[in-house]
Order: structure tokens, then sequence, then C-alpha cells
């Protein structure tokens, strides 16, 4: 089989020019090249006699090029003018024609989608762009909905993000750079900055870690976060994804960078510190005391689902005294059903629970919700009745899981949920002196954090007064105005 | 990125390092104790012996009881305490203790506080404990149990709180207690409570000596009084008063209490100028008083009576030689020359001292009456 291409192979450059030579001005030879050549599948090659009497060929491939766009503004122009005396170029009705004469350079057009105009007698091909793209509505992205403010997502894109991103940012200080990544697939990101705001020692750091990618494709931008992060055995994330363009705008004037990435409609920003993960687009737009009052719970909620089960396993354990006693005797009298230990309840249960969100995750909603009534009822009732678990295990978990919902951002709510495990097994072992000690693990790996070299831990530490205005408690717009917009990484 | 690999490595390793380090860990499963929430300490048949009597809750689906009652003689309680364990499913551990039981006839005879050294020794034990005296024998009590009522643990505790709350009896803890008899300037008292009938009441308050003796008790109103010359007060009292022979009563709350305490020497005596200065409002009124005319009569009527309770207290307390009020403190805080020379015998010297209670009744609430 291979023998048998190759040889093929050989007859083919027996005969017709090879990739790195120019275009002839013979049809018939080009006509030879774009039938014999192997990289182009689906090519339509169509002769046709154009207005002036020259012959001419139309080549495009079908399923990328747009087919309607092609005969309305160059097959119909150029067979249906009555004026001789006018050029090819100025018949064709499209804004930008290029001219190319190499087979490599055409080969790589035709694959993205252009249309290529060869004319008898002519040394150039003429290029018109007509890619036929799949474009989704710019709908609000599913998991990160607003009650207030802009109901518009990023697609899957370059031009169109861009494009987006300029309806927030007038600013003629906006700039725009962009570069490919991917050793064999080239994929086009797009940085967005903000010159006057970002700062340049940044995009210099963030320059060189993406020309030293060295993945062979990348498809998402969840890929390229991954390989251009600080700390990639951290479980925080240390770049903030998100699909709207107002809360990347936010983004872009706190003086951070966005990476857009071609085909993928989350766009990465960073640098960004803790503080980041708790703040929505949503608490701008609304009053500053309903917006703080949201950010307490979410500080509050946040230590719940790292502590509350640890916390629980610790009171069991080791310290029954801190209890009211009706709670004591109450969790006494449910604990005692219980044949196992505190911590494999807890796993038992924690495992169930994130089980339950992984299985409802990709699930149609109609099944979905079946899911739902399995584990509420099922496993929360009836584990009870059973005496798997203690009642009071089961408000544990259900609490932590609210919990960790309330996270706006999904990457940390991760990190969130995934803590609480090493966190019980200390619990386990060392009680509350366990869970401190692991609390300390975590302000310290926290703190010596760092994303694209600037620290994640501020404004809390190091201590930055003027951002901590904006932080647990949301100062008013006025008071808070300077933090916003400026360069406060 | 190779080194931070490493890194992540050794981390790993100094993890399992910590975690499959076998050692003995002092976890104790909530399930698989014994909690003791009423300690009793009695007088035991055999001489130097105590008996102790133990309430713990019973957690268990088959039990139909919830309450176990243990059972022991000792000469201590740590002692006690071993013995108790053999007796039951459970560790026992001390750290939920509710109210501790002290029998009468046994603190007439001992001094109880260095008995209780167990529990301020061993850090697991809760200092928070009620302190109560029984008259009476606590065997009665520990088997008490009544359908109408909590487990003894939490009707116990919540019986002393209340009364407390309406100053009828002194609430001292574990740790109130220990206070009370390590400094120098008072001497210890306890909440005393009865089992009479098929009902446990709180009689009042037991005085003890400095060491923790029971020397006599103090009725409602006197504790109210004690109270009163602690500081120690949650307002509102209640005062009931007989004014008419036979039934007729006055009662008021005091909803607001100025004290002023001096201390000073007249003639080489210590001389105490306590003065009160009480708001009271009517709560109650079957007597044939004029609430607007008398006033003035009512309100001496009523700092007569609590002037007269009070001498006779504290006559009582002299003739005692004990000081439950705390009033050494202000002697060393304005004496302090003087209180060297005869602090370790305060309730000596307290008995040589006149002691002038002063005080003044104003009316400011009538009900709603008129």
């Amino acid at each position: 089989m291979r023998r048998r291409r190759r040889k093929i192979k050989d007859l083919i450059q027996e005969q017709t020019p090879s990739q790195d030579e120019v275009i002839s001005t013979s049809l018939t030879i080009n006509k030879e090249y774009l039938d014999q050549t192997p990289n182009l599948p689906g090519l339509t090659v169509r002769e046709i006699t154009i207005f002036d009497g020259r012959n001419a060929l139309v080549t495009y491939i079908d399923n990328i090029s747009d087919t309607p766009f092609i005969s309305q503004n160059v097959l119909s122009p150029l067979l249906s003018t009555r004026e001789k005396d006018r050029t090819v170029a100025n018949v064709i009705t499209v804004p930008k024609i290029r001219l190319v004469n190499k087979w490599k350079d055409i080969e790589t057009h035709l694959l993205q989608g252009s249309c290529l105009l060869f004319l008898e007698g002519d040394k150039d091909a003429l290029l018109v762009n007509a890619l036929k793209t799949q474009k989704r509505k710019p709908m609000e992205p599913a998991n990160e909905r607003t009650i207030r403010g802009s109901h518009i997502g990023f697609i899957e894109s370059l031009e169109d993000n861009i494009s987006m991103l300029r309806h927030f940012l007038t600013s003629d200080q906006l700039r725009i750079q962009y570069t490919f990544v991917g050793k064999e697939n080239k994929t086009k990101i797009g940085i967005v900055y903000l010159e006057n705001l970002a700062n340049p020692e940044a995009l210099e750091e963030l320059m060189t870690r993406i020309e030293g990618v060295k993945y062979k494709t990348i498809l998402d931008s969840g890929e390229l976060e991954q390989m251009i992060e600080d700390n990639p055995y951290s479980i925080f994330p240390q770049f903030l994804a998100s699909e709207r363009p107002d809360s990347v705008a936010a983004d872009l004037l706190q003086g951070r960078y966005a990476i857009i990435v071609d085909r993928s409609p989350s766009v990465i920003v960073g640098p960004i510190n803790f503080n980041s993960f708790f703040q929505s687009i949503d608490d701008y737009s609304s009053r500053w005391i309903s917006s703080s009052f949201i950010r307490i719970l979410r500080f509050i909620s946040f230590v719940i689902a790292i502590f509350l089960p640890s916390f629980y396993i610790a009171i069991i354990s080791f310290h029954y005294e801190i209890l009211p006693l009706e709670l004591l005797l109450s969790i006494g009298q449910s604990r005692r059903e219980v044949p196992f230990p505190p911590i494999i309840e807890a796993f038992l249960m924690e495992f169930i629970l994130e089980m339950l969100r992984e299985a409802g995750l990709r699930l149609p909603k109609s099944i979905g919700q079946t899911v739902g009534i399995v584990g509420g009822i099922i496993i929360g009732q009836s584990a009870v009745e059973a005496g798997i678990v203690s009642n009071i295990m089961v408000i544990v978990v259900a609490m932590t899981a609210i919990s960790s919902f309330v996270m706006p951002n999904p990457e940390m709510a991760f990190g969130i949920r995934f803590i609480r495990f090493p966190m019980m097994l200390v619990a386990s072992f060392f009680g509350m002196v366990g869970i401190i000690i692991g609390f300390m693990v975590i302000v310290m790996h926290l703190v010596s954090l760092e994303s694209l070299g600037t620290p994640y831990g501020i404004p809390f530490g190091p201590l930055k007064w003027k951002d901590l205005k904006d932080s647990v408690i949301r100062f008013p717009l006025w008071a808070i105005e300077k933090v916003k917009t400026s360069r406060s990484n | 990125m190779k080194h931070s690999y490493k890194k992540f490595l050794k981390s790993c390793m100094v993890f399992l390092l910590i975690f499959l380090v076998g050692c003995r860990s002092d976890q104790l499963s909530l399930e698989r104790t014994s909690i003791a929430l009423v300690v009793g300490i009695d007088q035991s048949q055999e001489e130097g012996d105590m008996t102790i009597y133990q309430t713990n809750p019973v957690f268990s689906r088959e039990a139909t009881d919830t309450v176990s009652t243990l059972q022991t003689t000792a000469h201590s309680l740590r002692q006690a305490r071993d013995n108790l364990d053999s007796q039951s499913a459970g560790t026992i551990v001390g750290g939920k203790l509710q109210v501790l039981l002290l029998g009468k006839e046994l603190m007439k005879e001992q001094a109880m506080f260095e008995e209780l050294d167990v529990f301020y020794r061993d850090p697991k034990n809760s200092p928070n404990a009620r302190v109560a005296m029984v008259d009476g024998p606590i065997r009665e009590i520990m088997e008490f149990k009544p359908e109408d009522k909590p487990r003894l643990a939490v009707y116990l505790s919540d019986l002393i709180d209340t009364t407390h709350l309406r100053e009828n009896a002194v609430l001292t803890t574990l740790q109130e207690f220990h206070y009370a008899n390590f400094e120098k300037g008072i001497t210890p008292a306890v909440t005393e409570i009865l089992f009479k009938g098929e009902e446990i009441q709180v009689k009042g308050s037991a005085l003890l000596d400095e060491n923790g003796k029971y020397v006599f008790s103090a009725g409602h109103l006197e504790s109210s009084i004690i109270q009163m010359l602690r500081k120690d007060v949650q307002e509102p009292i209640p005062i009931s008063l007989v004014v008419e022979k036979p039934n007729k009563v006055l009662s008021v709350g005091v909803t607001r209490i100025k004290r002023n305490i001096d201390v000073s020497y007249k003639d080489d005596q210590l001389v105490f100028d306590i003065d009160f200065k009480l708001k009271v409002s009517i709560t109650e009124n079957t007597s044939s008083l004029d609430l607007i005319k008398d006033s003035s009569r009512i309100e001496s009527i009523i700092s007569k009576k609590i002037e007269k309770k009070a001498d006779k207290l504290i006559k009582k307390v002299q003739d005692e030689k004990i000081e439950p009020f705390g009033l050494g403190v202000y002697v060393r805080a304005y004496e302090y020359d003087k209180w060297k020379t005869f602090e370790d015998d305060w309730p000596e010297e307290f008995s040589k001292a006149k002691v002038n209670v002063k005080t003044s009744v104003s009316i400011i609430e009538h009900g709603v009456i008129q």
C-alpha cells in the first residue's frame, strides 16, 4: 500500500511542478497540478471563459468555502460584465484581493477557505477570502449568568470575540498582539490589553511563555492555560477564564491581559489574584450594600466548603466538649447507629456528593432531575434510616455542597471541593490542631503563589489597603473607581 | 519545570512520612464515650471512703432507657473513675460535666476543695460544671427519673440557672469555686438543692468556709443580698413583702441597683459603709396601701426590710467566721498595708469589722393598672 502510494507520488512529481515552484502561465499545467495534488481533498475546479474572452480557472474547496458568496461576488461579475476594457480586479466585488504565485501559499490559502482565480497568461493568481464559518449566536454563557448587565457571550471566533470586546472598550489605548501556538496545527491567538494600564513586564513574560509552548495542537484556551501557568502543581487556577465580554473588559480596565484563543469561547485573563475569584460582574451593577453582603456570603461559604466536613470529624473524634449539651446528645444518638468511624462516614458521603454532581453535569436536563431525586431521597433519607450515615452528616454534606456552588468561578470551586478531602484526613488524625495546620498550609500556598509574576494573595498578603476596598466589602463605586481602573497588579 | 517536579515528589514523600508513621492518637469517637453529665459525691458507710455517683447518656437504639446511673465507692474521684470505667461500656470522659452534686453530710465533715483536685488538674474536665450541695441523700436525686421532665443533667442545670437568674441562689461553677478558694478575700458559697417529696427544689445558697466545709445555709432573699454585695446581679430581683398581716402582700422587682462600698478605718476598727440605691417597680399589691400617697412609706418599708435582712445575715456570717461577700477585695484595694497583716485569716478579721448597710429605694413604676 505504502509502496503504491509512493509510486503515485513519484509520478506526480515527475509530471507536475513541485510545491515550491511558482504557478505557470498556462492554465492546462495549473489545472493538472490541482488535479494531481493529494493535499487538497474536495477541491472544485471550474473552467470558465470570462468577459474579456480569456479562459480562467476558479478553484475553491467545497466544504470550507462559502459557495453562494463565490458565485455572487466572483463568478457572476466575471461572466456577465459587458464592458471588455475593465480589469479583472475591478470587476470582482469583494473588498480585498491578493495576488499569489507560489503553489505552497496557494495550497495553504485554499485550505483556509479562499477562492483562487487563475487567468490564462497571468503570472499570479487572484485570491479572494471566502471562508465559510459555522457561527453560534453570542448567547449568554450558561455558567456565568448575571441578573443585571449584558447577556452576551463570546463565541468560537477570535475576530468576533475581539469585536465584542471593542464594543465595550472604545479606548484608543486598546492593543492587540497576534501570535500562533501549536507545532502542527497553528492556532491563532490574540492578546488584548490597554497600553496605558497594563504592565509591560507581564506582557513580556506572557509572550515568552506562549512562544515556549511546545504542544502540537491547542484546541481550547484551557489547554493553553495549563501550558503557561506559573505553578502547574497547584490546585488553584492562576488564570481566570470567562465567556463574558463585559467581565473581560472590566479586567482589561484593571490592567490585565486577555488571551483569546481562536475557536474557543472562553477567554483567559491574567495576571489574576485570589480575590478575583470572589468577584462577579454583577457585584458592580447592584448597589454596594447588597453586593457587599453577597461578597461576605461568598467568603463564608468558601470557609464552610473547605472546613465543615473536617470540623465535623474533628468534633466527633476529639472535641465533643465544644458542642452545646442538647446538640451533643442528639448527635450522639444518631452517631450510635452508624457502624463506621466518622472519617469513613464523611468520605462516603462526600464521594457520593461528588459523584452525583458529576453524574448530573453532562446528562440531559430531564434525566438530571432523576439524579437529583435518587441522590436526595434515596441516599439522603434511606442511608440515615438504614444506619449507614448519621443525619447530622447529611446536613454537613448538604451545606458543603451548597457552599461550594456559591463560588462564581467553576475552576476555583473545583479547587475548594478538592481540598476538603486532605482536610478531612488531617482532621481525623489530629483533630482541630490538624485543621489549623491544614489551614496554615493553604494560606502559605496561596500567598506564595504567583500569576504571571504578580503575587496571588493581593490585596490580603501582600497587604494593599487601597485594593481592600474591592475585596470582602465592595465599597461604593466612586470610592473604588481608582482601584477598578488602574495598574493595580 | 523539572525542578518543581522534584519538589512535588519531595512533598509527597514528606506527606507519606507524616501519615504512615504509626503512633497512638488520642482520638476518641463520640459514640465510644460515656459522657459524665452529673457527678454526685456523698458520704459512705465505710470510714474514709466516699460514694460516687455518675449519670451518662446512653446512645443506643436497643436500650429503652436513655440514661445510665453508675455508683461506686472509692477513696478519691480519680479512683472512682477507674472503678466506673470498668462498669461502663464506653470510656468515661468529664468534658461535658454539667452539675457536680456534693452531699451535705459529707461537706459538714470534710473540706471538699482538696477532694476536687482532679477536676482542676486534668484539662479535659470541664470547668463550667455547676457546683451544688444537696440537703439529703444524693442517691435519691441520681435515681430521679420523672416522666414530665428532661433528663436529669438538663433539668438540674436549667433549674440552677433559672433560679440564679432570679437571684434566689448563687451559682458557682467549678472554676469560680476554685477562685473563691484561692482568693483570700472571699469564702466560697454554692447552690443548695433539696429533694422533697417528688420534686427537686433550689433551697438557696450553702455558705462554706475557706476550705470548702459547710457552715450554714442562706435562703432566697439572703442569697439575693449576697449577690447584691458581690455586685453580681442580673436585674430584676423579685422581692415579696408581707405588709399587712396575715396575707396582704406587696411585691416589687428591683430593676436597677447602684452600689457604693466604702472601706475605712475608724478608731482602729474596720468599717464598711455600704450604700444601695434601688430603683423598683411594683409588680403586685394586694394590701390597702395607696401607691401614690404612701409611696414614701412603701419605700421605707422596703429599705427597712432589706437593711434588716442584710444586718442579720452579716451578723450571722461574722459569728460563723466566714465571708462570702468578697469584701476583702475592697480592703486589699484601699487599705493594702493593713490587709497584708491579716490577709491569711481575713474571715476572722471580718468578724470584728463594723458593717453599715444603708438602702434607699425609689419607686419608678407602678405597673399598667393606673
